[in-house]
């Protein structure tokens, strides 16, 4: 049995969703264009992952195996569809920001991920820290990729310019390549700070 | 046969119960999702229009009837008529996209908008940036405007920019045939 403590930097570090995983590369991909899209997509990601491991974890004595990919599609696109209405009605900015990918959260694999493997076999309250520490996982591991994309690309953090004034930016960072390129390298050195601590 | 009912009925009690608290969460959204859609609407016909005190719904029926029109405002300067906005919506990429047309009370488009839409990020969702949409701008209502002679269309959203034509062009027809 794990302790909470141990499934929540799991969740964080030596099972992150996007570094270790490499699960959700769409969303992961395409909305980084910066830090703040990545942030808002990270953190709607966690309130659906909270919400769906917490509801399949109760009903996981109720759901026959034979029909639970259906019943957590339904439980994960219910709390999709809420997320996304609440952000439309309260946070209009990061839902147009969003846009199409808001609804996609459906699809995440991250999200399908931990219901399969984690939620549906777990005690709701070891659930619900796995939710947090995958979703807050994904999170940082979004938000760092869109800063690193946002500073090359155009200059800024969370829309501050920091670069110099004749900081001339690579625009390509903020497009399709730009977020190959950006999580290569971040995967290169996550993976050699962790490989280097596993050695040592 | 008695595992199928089984399977079906507990699959049928999950999905009623999130029918049911999507309801919920709908009603307790959508006044507010309306109220920031009209005020987003508002601000688009106020930067498009900017000599107008006041905006005022047209009721004469014929306005909606015309195919695409969803509805239309006279603007109002002191009591006088500046311009129309002609909510209009035109089937894009993505869905229906809706748009918002501001015209002069001379015949020139005053500027369009996009209200909602659902179109490719990147691609067709450029129709809502400045760099596509200005380019309505000043083009009389003489006649409908035709893509890529009168407006360049998006490279690779061709059909994104057919659809913000025709909404465009929606709206002079509402202009030509009846509010002028």
């Amino acid at each position: 049995m794990m302790s909470k403590k141990r499934i929540l930097t799991d969740g964080l570090i030596f099972n992150n969703p996007i570094f270790v995983q490499v699960l959700g590369m769409c969303p992961t991909l395409a909305v980084t264009t910066s830090a703040i899209n990545g942030l808002g997509m990270g953190l709607a990601t966690t309130a659906v992952l909270f919400a769906s491991n917490t509801v399949i974890s109760l009903l996981r004595k109720l759901i026959p195996s034979q029909i639970r990919i259906p019943a957590f599609i339904v439980v994960i696109a219910t709390f999709v569809t809420m997320v996304e209405m609440a952000l439309q009605a309260y946070v209009p900015s990061l839902y147009s920001a969003l846009g199409l990918f808001l609804p996609l959260i459906v699809v995440n694999c991250v999200i399908l991920g931990r219901a399969e493997s984690f939620a549906s076999k777990n005690t709701v309250g070891n659930s619900i820290v796995d939710g947090i520490g995958m979703g807050l996982g994904f999170t940082i591991g979004l938000t760092i990729l869109g800063m690193v994309r946002e500073l090359l690309g155009a200059g800024s953090i969370f829309g501050t310019q920091v670069m110099w004034a004749s900081f001339e930016p690579f625009g390509i960072m903020t497009q399709a390549p730009g977020a190959f390129l950006g999580l290569g390298i971040l995967l290169a050195i996550f993976g050699s700070i962790t490989s280097k601590k596993h050695n040592a | 046969m008695k595992q199928v009912i089984r399977l079906g009925a507990i699959l049928f009690l999950i999905t009623a119960v999130s029918a049911g608290s999507l309801s919920l969460v709908n009603d307790a959204t959508k006044g507010v999702i309306q109220e920031n859609a009209m005020k987003a609407n508002l601000a688009y016909m106020e930067d498009m229009l900017p000599d107008a005190d006041e905006f005022t719904v047209v009721e004469d029926p014929a306005v909606t009837e015309i195919e695409s029109v969803v509805e239309a405002y006279e603007a109002l300067q002191g009591g006088n008529t500046v311009g129309y906005a002609v909510k209009t919506t035109a089937s894009g990429y993505g869905g229906d996209i809706e748009f918002i047309v501001a015209i002069n009370v001379d015949g020139t488009l005053a500027g369009m908008r996009v209200a909602s839409h659902a179109e490719t990020p990147g691609l067709g969702a450029r129709i809502a940036e400045a760099d596509f949409n200005s380019q309505f701008e000043g083009k009389s209502t003489g006649s409908e405007l035709q893509l890529n002679t009168d407006v360049d269309a998006i490279a690779g959203a061709t059909i994104s920019s057919e659809a913000a034509t025709n909404g465009v062009n929606a709206a002079i027809r509402a202009f030509e045939d009846v509010l002028k």
